[in-house]
């Protein structure tokens, strides 16, 4: 059992912060006042008079199901980088493990809700992992290498299900078409990631709202931050 | 991974010097979109890769079948890239995680 000033600090700091926003000060300092009156009264009062150990009270934790919150990119944050890695890309991805955003079509297709399909093919065996390879930087990579803020893939295809629902009503979109490739490039209007690669490093990461996305009829072939 | 400019089509993919494991021509790729050309000039018709990436010269798989990245000695040896060697950018390559 826990000693009263133990079980009094726990107490104090669970109760400040389960009930932060949510009760008035005036009932979070009545839920405080019982709790030392229950821990230095009761307790010694039941245990002298009637020979009782009432029992402690409990640290009160933030619930366990609850996520600790993520931190928010900064603005202008620290590039991650996958200069480190042994394949400079980020870990493999499977595509069938996000079932909430894609469907599978058979024979290594997904389908976005958006209708863009995610197949094999490209340097990492498979669209999505293409596409994940920009949510890390290459700092050695020639040119500019566009890096998502976010490196969640079931995020990495909402965002690119957002660009291409805009692109589709002709909305702050510029189009090109190739003879195998529709190009179109998306402002998104917010800040979806930065310019990484050796120009952006020489420019200082400079922060992207623009998406590139290059599509093959409904085949997403790439897609990644530019800042144009 | 040898370079001689950025693709054309995305803008942002260097363009690669791939040798095909097959015909052993040295072409040029965009490993960012997946384009390639049997020269270094980009408004003759191209290569699109979808499921995977034709050699534009016999279209064996540029991303397996024996295909690498070039070498200064391959480039070397290929007229019209002979050009571009004083001002060939080299990079790390990312080899195809297949």
């Amino acid at each position: 059992m826990a000693n009263p000033q133990q079980q009094l600090a726990r107490l104090a700091v669970g109760i400040l912060t389960l009930t932060r926003g949510r009760l008035s000060l005036r009932a979070t300092i009545g839920l405080c006042l019982a709790a030392v009156l229950y821990v230095l009264v009761l307790q010694p009062l039941a245990k002298q008079t009637l020979g009782i150990s009432l029992p402690s009270l409990p640290a009160i934790d933030q619930p366990a199901d609850k996520p600790a919150p993520q931190s928010r990119p900064a603005p202008e944050r620290t590039p991650r980088s996958g200069a480190g890695s042994p394949t400079g890309v980020p870990a493999a991805v499977d595509p069938a493990d996000l079932p909430t955003v894609l469907t599978d079509r058979g024979r290594g297709v997904y389908e976005s809700s958006g209708g863009l399909r995610y197949t094999r093919g490209s340097q990492q065996g498979h669209r999505l992992a293409h596409v994940m390879a920009h949510t890390l930087d290459e700092p050695d990579r020639v040119g500019q290498h566009g890096v998502f803020d976010t490196n969640d893939p079931a995020e990495v295809v909402r965002l690119i299900d957002e660009a291409y629902g805009l692109a589709l009503a002709g909305k702050q979109t510029t189009t090109q078409r190739e003879e195998g490739r529709t190009i179109y490039t998306v402002n998104l209007r917010r800040r979806i990631g930065y310019i990484g690669g050796e120009s952006g490093a020489r420019k200082g990461h400079p922060s992207a709202q623009y998406l590139k996305l290059v599509i093959d009829g409904d085949r997403v072939i790439t897609a990644f931050p530019l800042r144009p | 991974m040898l370079s001689i400019g950025i693709c054309p089509v995305c803008a942002a993919g260097p363009l690669g010097l791939r040798q095909c494991g097959v015909c052993r021509r040295v072409v040029v790729l965009c490993d960012e979109c997946d384009v390639a050309w049997r020269t270094d000039d980009p408004t003759r018709p191209g290569s699109y890769g979808q499921e995977t990436m034709p050699c534009p010269g016999c279209s064996a798989d540029l991303w397996t079948a024996g295909a690498t990245w070039a070498t200064r000695e391959a480039v070397a040896a290929t007229p019209w890239l002979v050009k571009h060697l004083p001002t060939l950018v080299e990079s790390p390559a990312r080899e195809p995680q297949r």
